[in-house]
């Protein structure tokens, strides 16, 4: 087998992040590559920047031996480079063939030749167990064969190298197993294959070499025969030294959140929820650990009233919580810190002090019969700033101004001053420099110390383990395991994470009292 | 530690909204010097033609009343797509509304004729508003419900209600003193059934708004100032009879507004809607009835804009009573940053405009038609210069340099405490 | 009235008359309907229409030539276009209030242009009669003269051949060549239209010169193709009917053209109405297009109709 690609000491970096550092990489021909790492590891920039979608900040690109240089994705394509993305690029309403041939020329400019398109793809299809009817409407056709015209289209264009970015995501366990053969069939021809994945059983399935990446940097590249998950699981998730956070050991009290067997859709309509079981309860932080897109998102959601519980129940201190509206979660006393700070944590273009009361502004003291109250805002406003040392020049500023991390101290300071009893806290210190995440982990204790239930969020293992008092790992939408923090292994989280292990949930020690 | 604010907060918060109006004004400008160079196509000299049309708007006592006229109107539709439009929900069909606003409120004044202004005046008004919002209503259920776009369904009912407002001003309306066979049909139409064209019936005195010639010519302010030849001499212009409550009202409804927008959960909802429907959600806000809230507001305030014309100027409604008005609002408001204050400035900007108009082709020779061109050219560059948000942009550098240097203020006592 | 209703409808003249007042409707809706499908809110097709009168009236009276008045709408309309293109896709601009503020611009622009061409004076701008050179009708040998159908169909100013031609060719456009595939992507999903390689940009501003082409073209049929005359608002709203008519249409060609038939109809119905004393209010039928529409609106046309990036500016993401 020959080389096919090479990337020589790649380095990305964007404004204030090291996405890329120092990564060498080195893909043969006919060979099935994975590229495995947990988010934020630097994979999908990684492979954007073999695409042309980001330009490489340092290092060089290799292609059959030559060096190129890649500007946009036209230059990767007419390279023979492929790339299917998490977001699929298929326009709904056209057809397979009208989508594979876009910006094609045509045999017969102007006009769409349509019948030849056709015609190829219904060979290649064949050849390849990509069976799919050309003539259909993307959005009538169901994503994993979505994925497939996608596949198709970088046939078309005569790609030798496939870079698919976690492909698997959105498939049934039955269009893995079909995915799979494909793969197979397109390397049997002389394709390469780029298989981006958190998923271990995966790439232990159909891979033929593994690349790890972690925090940037690369890891390790094995031959899959010379390794195991749980070696891999280990260089994916790192070491087991951590700091951990000061926490004074405390009886965790009742109940607060109470979550039965709960099956819920994504934004897709695919599963994302597929049975949680989950209790916090008072004193207490439980971490929910997982790659991003195993289910963490929508529990969230759902708890918090915003996503629709399909079956299943959640309750808070007792009183049934499920389905109701995200205003009556909030009056239940539901603390929730979404994932998306931009999108659905803060109203970007109001002030910080409008942002501050936009949970309980409807309420005394900051409105008197629908009027608000100025003065009484102000104070909370001020108090409010200079408690979470949220770093601004005044509390009129809008709050898209300010930066990342004051932002999220925002957001911490509307959730937390209101003493909740629960607090659900989703990628709370994402995109946020040391200082401030040390800030957010010293709050959360604090709240956690003064009684409140915490769920935690978090695609960053080292915050879940020095944060939390019990782990629990999701994958696929289901607890594989709850542990307590104080005896947990890291290789055991990790291969929760990657899918190849479950652990009974360990036993609430107040339960056990009861029990005894 | 406080955080410090080293300037009083109201002079940063005009050094804010500075950068807000500057855009506008900037807009403005750019478009009277390209419609110069139209004018100066056109043979005639444009600081003439401009001096004329600032003359034909604010030149004498009869221009300012000119101009309020046509100024009232549009603070309230302007008001009105403000409102909406900040809120999401962009209310093209002001127009029509503005049109059955009329429509209802002259149909109050000639039904109820022998009612005392005290209780006619705010009926007619509350019927304008009822009628303005009842239409509004249908769009703003389908948003709610089904997500419809707004635009398509206020523009169509838009279009709709202009041709029932055509259609009524042609119907007989029951009138005193006509001897006809009234129908049911007959109560819906608004003619005045004493002659033959499409027009309504005017007014009774008592439906009225009361003018600056009334309260000068009051009792009471004869008895203060009768004795004086040159009051009486003032009182006697007509234009003071043109000057009415109407602008009053206006800026009262923009006070009030000013208030409902800023100053309560009602207007906070509806921002907070306006800026990320999404994470009003997440904020536990209830969009759906934010959205029919600020519909219904909307509408009436389109509405009061028709119901206020014809009670403080028209006293009757006609064929294209108060047409442009309502699409009018939507330039109005948007130069006027979709603020209260700013819709006033911007009402004050384009009635200013149609007022002098008339004075500028006199003199000038310029063609009334230029002002739709200034208008146009004032919208286009202040939505050019919005979208490319320049102000953001250095905003945002310089609070990253006022938030370093105040940490760096803070770092800097911090260490001079601990090295004491 | 029902003896009344029959007299209208069944007289030859009448399908006449529907046949030219669909006419400008169908130009513009179909040059309207491209762009629309390229993603972009045509409401300012008003404002281009409103250009092409004039420039159909200038443009015949400078050259002696009515094929002079035609180019030169295009011309204007296509200006119109251009304006509107600058605005939404360079600037970014929000595309409705773009379009109110050009309807808005153009009614006083058009007065202005022809007031510097015919003279100007206090008067002129508003109504004026001038004698310019207009289309005569085309008979369609052999076809024209068959009774009923031939006057109907075959005979015939040019403009409504072309017009009734551009329904076939604008689908044809649209669902068989590379152009419309490119077009109907860059409405759909312009993320992936650019991935791809395809210019959004550049196929946005075609079909806005396009749609203006076709509306200036609709607009000078208006002002030198039937009434060889111009005045003031001389489209009062058949630009907004236009645009009404896509929605109606689904964004299809079939449906617009049915659409564009409909309300050319009920056009002619409520002008002949008019003069005759039928109890059904004339106002009716002028609100017809958009009751008829908005009840369509309600019930059939759902989200999936509009092109799925209608109305947003497109910006490529960062690197």
């Amino acid at each position: 087998m020959t080389e096919l690609l090479r990337l020589e000491k790649i380095q990305k970096t964007f404004p204030g992040v090291l996405a890329n550092d120092n990564v060498d990489l080195e893909v043969k021909s006919g060979e099935i590559h994975a590229l495995l790492g947990e988010n934020g590891a630097g994979k999908t920039t990684l492979m954007n920047c073999v695409y042309g979608v980001y330009q490489p900040s340092k290092g060089k690109i290799y292609w059959k031996g030559q060096e190129v240089e890649i500007h946009q994705a036209r230059d990767a394509i007419s390279l023979g480079i492929g790339m299917v993305h998490q977001h699929f690029m298929l326009v709904p309403p056209l057809t397979v063939a009208e989508n594979v041939v876009l910006g094609l020329k045509s045999t017969r400019e102007p006009l769409l030749d349509l019948k030849s398109v056709e015609q190829k793809i219904r060979e290649t299809g064949e050849r390849f167990h990509l069976k799919v009817d050309p003539k259909a409407q993307i959005w009538t056709l169901p994503v994993g064969v979505q994925q497939r015209v996608e596949i198709l289209k970088a046939l078309y264009r005569e790609a030798e190298l496939l870079i698919l970015d976690e492909p698997t995501a959105v498939l049934t366990p039955g269009e893995v197993e079909e995915l799979f053969t494909v793969l197979k069939e397109l390397t049997k021809a002389g394709l390469s294959i780029i298989f981006i994945t958190h998923k271990l059983e995966e790439v232990m399935a159909v891979c033929d070499r593994v690349t790890v990446l972690r925090d940037g940097r690369v890891v390790n590249t094995v031959d899959i025969g010379n390794t195991n998950q749980q070696e891999l699981a280990r260089m994916m998730v790192g070491r087991d030294v951590f700091l951990k956070m000061d926490k004074p050991e405390i009886e965790p009290g009742q109940v607060v959140l109470s979550v039965k067997d709960v099956h819920a859709l994504n934004d897709r309509d695919l599963p994302a929820l597929n049975g949680v079981n989950l209790e916090v309860c008072r004193n207490e932080i439980v971490g929910i650990a997982g790659v991003d897109g195993n289910g963490q998102t929508e529990l969230g959601d759902v708890i918090a009233g915003l996503r629709p519980c399909t079956n299943g129940s959640v309750s808070v201190n007792g009183k049934d919580a499920t389905n109701r509206t995200p205003r009556e979660i909030l009056d239940m006393n539901v603390a929730y810190i979404p994932p998306d700070r931009q999108h659905t944590g803060l109203l970007m273009d109001f002030q910080v002090m409008e942002n501050l009361i936009s949970k309980t502004f409807r309420k005394q003291p900051f409105s008197i019969r629908g009027f608000l109250q100025r003065k009484q805002i102000d104070e909370f406003a001020e108090k409010a700033i200079k408690d979470y040392d949220v770093k601004t020049p005044g509390p009129k500023v809008l709050v898209k101004l300010l930066s990342g991390g004051n932002q999220q101290k925002v957001i911490l300071a509307r959730e937390v001053s209101r003493d909740p009893d629960l607090l659900i806290a989703a990628q709370p210190t994402r995109g946020l420099d040391i200082g401030a995440t040390e800030y957010v982990h010293k709050q959360m204790v604090e709240a956690r110390n003064n009684g409140a239930a915490i769920l935690l969020i978090s695609t960053e293992l080292e915050e879940i383990l020095s944060l939390s008092d019990r782990i629990a790992v999701m994958y696929e939408g289901e607890i594989m395991g709850i542990v307590s923090a104080k005896d947990a292994q890291i290789h055991e989280i990790g291969e929760m994470m990657a899918g190849v292990r479950r652990m009974p949930a360990q036993p609430n020690e107040r339960k056990e009292v009861e029990e005894a | 530690m406080k955080t410090r604010n080293s300037t009083p907060s109201w002079i940063t918060g005009l050094l804010d909204s500075s950068l807000n109006i500057l855009i506008p004004v900037l807009a403005i400008l750019a478009a009277f010097i390209v419609s110069g160079v139209l004018i100066l196509a056109w043979g005639s000299n444009p600081i003439e033609a401009y001096a004329a049309l600032f003359s034909g708007a604010f030149g004498s006592l009869n221009a300012i009343a000119t101009t309020l006229t046509r100024l009232t109107p549009l603070i309230f539709t302007g008001l009105a797509v403000a409102y909406g439009y900040g809120s999401g929900f962009f209310n093209v069909g002001a127009e029509g509304q503005l049109f059955m606003g009329g429509l209802a409120a002259t149909w109050v004044a000639v039904t109820f004729t022998d009612l005392p202004g005290i209780l006619l005046i705010p009926l007619c008004m509350l019927a304008a508003a009822a009628a303005g919002s009842l239409l509004a209503l249908i769009p703003g259920y389908l948003k709610a419900s089904r997500g419809f776009n707004e635009v398509l369904t206020t523009l169509l009912i838009n279009y709709i209600a202009i041709q029932y407002f055509e259609w009524a001003l042609r119907i007989d309306h029951p009138t005193k003193g006509v001897d006809q066979a009234w129908t049911l049909v007959n109560w819906l139409g608004i003619k005045d059934a004493s002659q033959p064209y499409p027009k309504s019936a005017e007014i009774p005195l008592a439906a009225e708004l009361p003018s600056l010639g009334n309260l000068l010519n009051s009792k009471f302010m004869l008895g203060l100032f009768g004795h004086s030849q040159s009051y009486l001499d003032f009182i006697s212009t007509p234009a003071l009879n043109r000057i009415t409550l109407g602008i009053v009202l206006a800026i009262v409804a923009i006070v009030i507004m000013y208030v409902i927008t800023f100053k309560t959960t009602t207007g906070f909802r509806a921002r907070a809607v306006g800026v990320n429907e999404n994470a009003a959600r997440y904020m536990g806000i209830d969009v759906k009835r934010t959205i029919i809230t600020t519909a219904l507001i909307s509408g009436s305030l389109a509405g009061l804009a028709g119901g206020i014309e014809v009670l403080g100027s028209s006293h009757r409604v006609i064929e294209r009573f108060l047409v442009d008005a309502g699409f009018t609002g939507i330039p109005v408001a948007l130069i006027g940053q979709l603020h209260p204050f700013g819709v006033g400035l911007g009402a004050l900007f384009f009635g200013a405009l149609r007022a002098g108009a008339n004075k500028m082709q006199i003199i000038s020779a310029v063609p009334i038609a230029v002002v739709n061109v200034i208008q146009a050219m004032a919208i286009l560059f202040a939505i050019a210069g919005a979208t490319f948000d320049i102000s953001t942009r250095i905003k945002k550098n310089q609070m990253a340099k006022k938030s370093r240097d105040l940490h760096e203020e803070i770092q800097a006592k911090s260490n001079e405490v601990t090295h004491a | 009235m029902l003896n009344d209703l029959l007299s209208i409808f069944g007289s030859v003249d009448f399908y006449v008359a529907v046949i030219r007042m669909t006419t400008p409707l169908l130009l513009a809706a179909m040059g309207g309907l491209v762009a629309e499908r390229a993603g972009l809110v045509t409401f300012g097709m008003e404002g281009m229409m409103l250009m092409g009168t004039v420039g159909g009236v200038i443009g015949s009276h400078l050259t002696g030539s009515v094929w002079g008045g035609l180019l030169l709408a295009i011309i204007f309309g296509m200006f119109i276009g251009l304006a509107y293109a600058i605005m939404a896709v360079t600037v970014g601009a929000h595309q409705i209030v773009t379009c109110v503020a050009l309807n808005m611009g153009t009614l006083g622009l058009t007065s202005v242009l022809f007031g510097l061409v015919f003279g100007g004076g206090k008067d002129a701008v508003v109504q004026d009669v001038v004698k310019v050179a207009s289309l005569s009708t085309w008979k369609v040998p052999l076809l024209g003269d068959i009774p009923v159908i031939g006057p109907i169909f075959f005979n015939h100013y040019p403009l409504v051949y072309l017009a009734f031609l551009l329904v076939p060719a604008i689908w044809f456009l649209l669902y068989r060549t590379t152009w419309g595939l490119k077009i109907r992507a860059v409405g759909e999903h312009p993320h992936a239209a650019d991935t791809v390689g395809i210019n959004v940009v550049r196929t946005r501003y075609l079909t806005l010169l396009l749609a203006g082409a076709l509306a200036g073209l609709a607009g000078a049929f208006l002002s030198i193709g039937v009434l060889n005359t111009w005045q003031e608002n001389m489209t009062s709203g058949r630009g907004f009917i236009a645009y009404t008519a896509i929605v109606f249409g689904k964004w299809q060609p079939l449906g617009v053209f049915l659409g564009a038939l409909l309300f050319g109809m009920a056009d002619a119905l409520q002008l002949r109405m008019q003069t005759m004393n039928i109890n059904v209010p004339y106002q009716a039928m002028v609100a017809f297009p958009y009751i008829v529409t908005l009840i369509a609106l309600v019930l059939f046309v759902g989200k999936a109709s509009w092109p799925a990036a209608s109305g947003l500016p497109f910006k490529r993401e960062g690197k």
